[in-house]
């Protein structure tokens, strides 16, 4: 069997078992809830490892890997990091709060969070709309990596792949809702494994072992091996904390603590998400390992799709596409799911006043759903220029405008609702005005972002009235913790 | 080039046994760049963090339950 045929074998039943998955799930939907959140009833493995699987997406394992091949070893901080800061203690500091709070409020989004937390209609609609805004664009980034993907495995036309996989998630997405993003995010996180661990195996036989690697790469540029090496501090600190603590404002991962089946589930759900998240530093090594192998490319981002042709068979190489597709796959899916939720639920129903009926609710987000991701996938066909330059900042601007005031708002009873709505104007203006500036002394926009978004919010909160006590009760769950309709 | 030196690598290999065993030629002597080895020791101490906030975190409450 030629290479083409067996790629075309093993992606053509996977992509048909994610199909699968999505009619299988569509039966279970009778609420808003269950198709944006699942009913809160989904168990800690495959919370766990679909929040791997959204965390970590095609962009990043090939980013990762010209990362790794462009800087060398010190970048297995950035995996490392991300293990501690970004599974870890996000699941310890964030989970058990975030999912009493949002089941106190009965809320299903981050926005509806904010919004019942603080009292403020503003505040809901403010993040309903960035987030919907800038979660498309990082939309057209993944889809556009996928396209690559396509292109230099399987040597299709780029067109195809951003098609292909960008038509069967919008069809299992609006079909099967939350339950959909998670089933078959949990699968795609052992393809994702599987095809990591491949390839990392079949890269470090080949290149002698990992000590005979440093040795290598010690002998080309001992910037290579020191840490921070060739990469400063100034850029493996920022880009560490964006990919790492900026996830603590992400919603589609967020999202996940609001739908686990209770608190106690948190506890298996941390250890499952740390381990699975250890996949984060493979990438970065096997960058690392191909700059030792295969120096001298002029694209670092081919690093990986070119390791791969060298060390694995038709076969090995197949799952590792099915892996990097599952990784796409499974960002893509969730984040539509939340800018369906965003735009439904916040802007729509609360935001505008619309009352619908939970039937409408789950017709009209099925319907936004195929929208978000028709204009995504339109987008992502010719992508502007630009997309690379507002992929750069879609996260830090997610970030630098709900991380503080949801971190405040699940440990602060003292932040207030103007305090909350100036940071998150001032952390977005912040982070895109320096992103723009070309992100002045190799700092990424995100930090700006969020320090002036902390400033912000202490400094005003200060002067403006506190939220009342009868929504600190509420949500702090003091007296009758009746729930909201959030 | 900055190393974990001699006498660490020798204590590791013999008290995780890791070495020779799960097969030494792909996971390699301990002969690493110090910023490469501390990076699989965070991932290891975030694991053993994460199984240690399992065993021995108490919830009782129901989810409802105040903080």
């Amino acid at each position: 069997m030629s290479p083409t045929a067996v790629h075309g074998l093993v992606l053509g039943v996977y992509l048909l078992l994610l199909a699968g998955i999505g009619v299988a799930t569509s039966r279970r939907l009778r609420s808003s809830e269950d198709f944006l959140l699942g009913g809160r009833r989904v168990g800690p493995w495959v919370t766990a490892l679909s929040y791997v699987a959204a965390y970590f997406s095609s962009v990043v394992i090939i980013g990762g890997g010209a990362f790794g091949y462009q800087y060398g070893m010190a970048t297995l901080w950035v995996g490392a990091i991300n293990v501690l800061v970004g599974c870890t203690l996000a699941w310890i500091v964030l989970g058990r709060r975030l999912r009493r709070f949002t089941a106190r409020l009965g809320t299903m989004t981050v926005p509806g969070f904010l919004g019942e937390r603080f009292g403020g209609r503003e505040v809901r609609i403010f993040s309903a709309v960035v987030i919907a805004l800038f979660l498309v664009v990082y939309n057209v980034s993944i889809l556009k990596g996928m396209g690559h993907v396509f292109e230099v495995l399987m040597g299709l036309p780029y067109w195809v792949g951003v098609l292909l996989s960008g038509a069967i998630i919008v069809l299992y997405v609006s079909l099967g809702g939350y339950m959909a993003v998670v089933w078959t995010g949990f699968f795609q996180a052992w393809v994702m494994g599987a095809g990591l661990i491949l390839l990392a195996v079949a890269a470090l036989r080949a290149a002698g072992g990992l000590s005979a690697v440093t040795a290598t790469l010690a002998a080309t540029d001992p910037g290579l091996v020191y840490t921070p090496g060739i990469w400063g501090w100034a850029g493996l600190i920022s880009y560490s904390m964006i990919v790492s603590f900026g996830v603590w404002g992400m919603p589609q991962l967020l999202v996940r603590f609001y739908s686990i089946r209770s608190v106690r589930q948190l506890r298996i759900g941390a250890v499952v998400a740390t381990i699975g998240g250890s996949l984060a530093l493979l990438p970065y090594m096997i960058g690392a390992v191909t700059r030792a192998m295969v120096p001298g490319l002029e694209n670092a981002d081919l690093a990986i799709p070119v390791l791969t042709k060298a060390v694995l068979s038709p076969w090995g190489s197949a799952i590792f596409l099915a892996g990097v597709i599952a990784a796409g796959m499974s960002t893509f899916a969730s984040v539509l799911i939340i800018t369906s939720g965003a735009v439904v639920r916040d802007f729509v129903q609360k935001g505008l006043g619309r009352q619908m009926s939970e039937r409408q609710s789950i017709r009209w987000s099925r319907v936004v759903s195929l929208l978000v991701g028709v204009i995504s996938l339109a987008i992502a066909l010719r992508p502007p220029a630009l997309v690379l330059v507002l992929t750069a900042f879609s996260w830090s601007a997610i970030a630098s405008t709900c991380l503080w005031p949801i971190l405040f708002g699940i440990f602060s009873r003292w932040a207030t609702r103007a305090g909350v709505f100036a940071s998150m104007i001032g952390g977005l203006a912040t982070a895109l005005v320096w992103i723009a500036l070309g992100s002045p002394f190799g700092v990424h926009g995100f930090l700006p972002g969020i320090g002036v978004s902390l400033v912000f919010l202490l400094v005003v909160s200060l002067i403006s009235r506190p939220v009342s006590s009868l929504l600190i009760d509420r949500a702090w769950g003091a007296g009758n913790a009746e729930s909201g309709s959030g | 080039m900055d190393r974990v030196d001699d006498r660490t690598v020798h204590i590791l290999r013999f008290t995780a046994g890791i070495y020779g065993r799960v097969g030494g030629r792909i996971v390699g002597p301990f002969r690493l760049p110090w910023g490469t080895f501390a990076s699989f020791l965070v991932v290891a101490g975030s694991i053993l963090l994460a199984v240690l906030w399992a065993v021995l975190s108490h919830d009782n409450k129901p989810d409802g339950a105040s903080n």
